[in-house]
């Protein structure tokens, strides 16, 4: 069996996952819930990209939500309308300011651009190791950030970024986390990502064994800073307004603790790291701002959603190092399940010969 | 193939002026007491360590700038003293990271081994979805010979093989190394301080003590060398 044939196949059941989520939300159509679905949907495709970098590297990257930054603020200058281009930025450089693309070829371009973006940061990243890397990659979200916050001709600076055409729905963010999964699986079973894993695992003998370990770094954070742009692209075309406090801390801080509660090294674990922490999150929300329970008026409580974040990390760092599912994917820990059972149920057949060894 | 190799440490020399060749379809066998130099020897040929002087060549090519990595695509396959699988992975994986490189970047495909027939010919084959940190010791040996052989490497490098099994299991490993070196063609170095393995295993053998070679040369002319007898049986025997 081919590798897209045998990953559509162990993707199976997650995308059917995805597709029930939306369809219920639909079904129900109230739109807070869509609106909450559907940013599930970007943060699930923006912690699968960050997966594909973080698993299989095994180095930390504080500076994916800058990826984002770059695919969304593309969009927008590319697709808002001409009228409303120039009241927010009408000294655009570059002649941009006259510039209304529709949302095909803004998309395609911004992808593009944040791959072309990507691919440049990646040659210094990729030559670093470990914690110079994962250093480097907190300097770029900062540079990133700070262009975004001071180039006013381009961004409008501090201030929101608004009027995007809206013209995603539920459908879009359902699609993108499709794409992003099925990327991030490929790539992780993919020859170039069991050659990046076994260089985290053991840079040594991964290098002894002919892996060009600059190389597939560099690869797997390109992929990733393009997987990213389709979460900054999402945002943009649902939400209309970006600002670049959206793509700073927060959001770099949220995707970590997603990822890194579900496990890093396992496409699986990001899902169920996403799941667990949106719905959590949405219950804390609901807490902070100070619900009536069982007939008791509870005082806000501004400023808990961070704090569970914060303490989801310290948490997970400190007693389960490999997150939830241990880095494992689903159907791995099925199968590891299933033979765990096969030979317990052999055991009893045969008497219960002597115990084996693990 | 290594020519007048030194490399120091602090002001103490691992390997001193070392030269060994091993021809393609060789068994060399490389003996010395503990910290006799050779597992540094051996991370000067396969690009782990840069020498201070000498060289390395391959089939008469220079491999002096050529890194780890660039030298196992070039032909030099290694195992570790200290075993380094890669252990997230199953066993099967890893044997696919070295066979990606092969090929990917090697010219010539003439032994042409799928990855299922190495593991076969290793023992692995039941082994091959395990994960390689769950396998027991002695597999985790085999699995980073398979691993090496993925390469279709011209000389492969064996450090102590044999360390922590048995008389038995020791057995059957040279039976693996002599139809490995039949089946794949490739000239062998086999690191080993234990004499008998080495004058079993191979056809060839060189003796280091403290980072010198100190003797060459078949089984039987080692054995009756009076500097091996007084350094390397001398220790052995007054240690056992
Ligand atoms: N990275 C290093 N830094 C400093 N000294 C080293 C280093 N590697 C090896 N040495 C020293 O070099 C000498 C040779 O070590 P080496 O590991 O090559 O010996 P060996 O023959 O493989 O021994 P063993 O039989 O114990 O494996 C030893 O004295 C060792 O302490
Ligand atoms: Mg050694």
């Amino acid at each position: 069996m081919g590798l897209v044939s045998a990953t559509l196949l162990r993707s199976l059941a997650p995308i059917c996952l995805l597709i029930a989520i939306a369809g219920l939300v639909m079904s129900i159509g109230e739109p807070y819930q869509i609106r909450v679905a559907y940013i599930f949907f970007i943060n699930l495709t923006a912690v699968f990209a960050l997966q594909i970098y973080m698993g299989g590297t095994g180095h930390a990257s504080f500076g994916h939500a800058a990826f984002q930054g770059i695919a969304a603020y593309s969009v927008a200058i590319l697709m808002t309308p001409l009228a409303l281009k120039r009241l927010l930025i009408p000294d655009a450089p570059f002649g941009l300011a006259a510039v209304h693309l529709g949302a095909v070829p803004s998309i395609l371009i911004a992808l593009v651009l944040t791959g072309v973006i990507a691919y440049i940061v990646g040659l210094a990243i990729s030559r670093l190791g470990g914690v110079a890397a994962e250093i480097a990659t907190l300097a770029f979200l900062v540079i990133v950030h700070v262009i975004f916050t001071n180039w006013i001709e381009l961004f409008r600076g501090p201030r929101a970024f608004y009027g995007i055409p809206s013209i995603s729905n539920l459908y879009w963010g359902l699609g993108a986390a499709i794409i992003a999964l099925l990327i991030a699986k490929l790539f992780r079973d993919s020859p170039y990502g069991v050659q990046l894993r076994a260089a985290s695992d053991n840079l040594l003998a991964a290098r002894a064994m002919g892996v060009p370990v600059e190389r597939l770094r560099l690869l797997a954070w390109t992929l990733s800073g393009i997987v990213m742009g389709m979460a900054g692209i999402l945002l943009a075309t649902y939400l209309g307004t970006i600002a670049p406090s959206s793509f700073y801390f927060n959001q770099t801080f949220l995707i970590m603790a997603m990822l890194l509660l579900g496990g890093m090294r396992s496409v699986s674990g990001a899902l169920c790291g996403t799941l667990v922490i949106s719905i959590g999150s949405e219950l804390t929300r609901s807490l902070e701002s100070g619900p009536v329970i069982a007939g008791i008026d509870l005082p806000a409580m501004f400023g808990l959603t961070g704090f569970f974040l914060g303490a989801i990390i310290v948490l997970v760092m400190s007693f389960r190092r490999e997150g939830l599912l241990g880095g494992e994917e689903f159907e791995d820990l099925f199968r590891q399940w299933k033979l765990k059972r096969k030979s317990a149920a052999d055991e009893t057949s045969a008497d219960a010969p002597a115990k084996q060894e693990a | 193939m290594v020519d007048g190799i030194s490399k120091h440490f602090g002001g103490v020399y691992a390997v001193r002026d070392v030269s060994l060749t091993c021809a393609v379809g060789e068994i060399v066998g490389l003996i010395g007491p503990n910290g006799a130099g050779k597992t540094t020897l051996m991370n000067l040929i396969s690009g782990a360590l840069t020498p201070d002087e000498g060289s390395v060549s391959l089939g008469g090519v220079s491999l002096n700038q050529a890194g780890l990595s660039a030298r196992a695509i070039a032909g030099i396959a290694r195992t570790f003293q200290n075993i380094r699988v890669f252990g997230r992975l199953t066993a099967r994986q890893n044997v696919e990271v070295a066979h990606t490189s092969y090929l990917r970047d090697r010219a010539d495909k003439r032994r042409d081994h799928s990855i299922d027939e190495i593991m076969a010919m290793l023992g692995l084959t039941d082994d091959a979805q395990r994960k390689a940190s769950t396998l027991p010791y002695g597999q985790q040996r085999r699995l980073e010979i398979a691993r090496a052989l993925a390469l279709a490497p011209d000389i492969l490098l064996l450090d102590e093989p044999a360390a922590g099994m048995n008389e038995q299991e020791s057995l059957a490993l040279i039976e693996s190394v002599q139809s490995i070196r039949d089946e794949f063609g490739c000239g062998v170095i086999v690191i080993d301080h234990d004499l008998k393995f080495i004058m079993r295993v191979s056809e060839r053998i060189y003796v280091m003590n403290m980072g010198e070679l100190i003797a060459s040369g078949t089984p039987a002319e080692v054995r009756q060398d009076p500097h091996v007898i007084e350094v390397y049986l001398g220790k052995k025997a007054s240690v056992s």
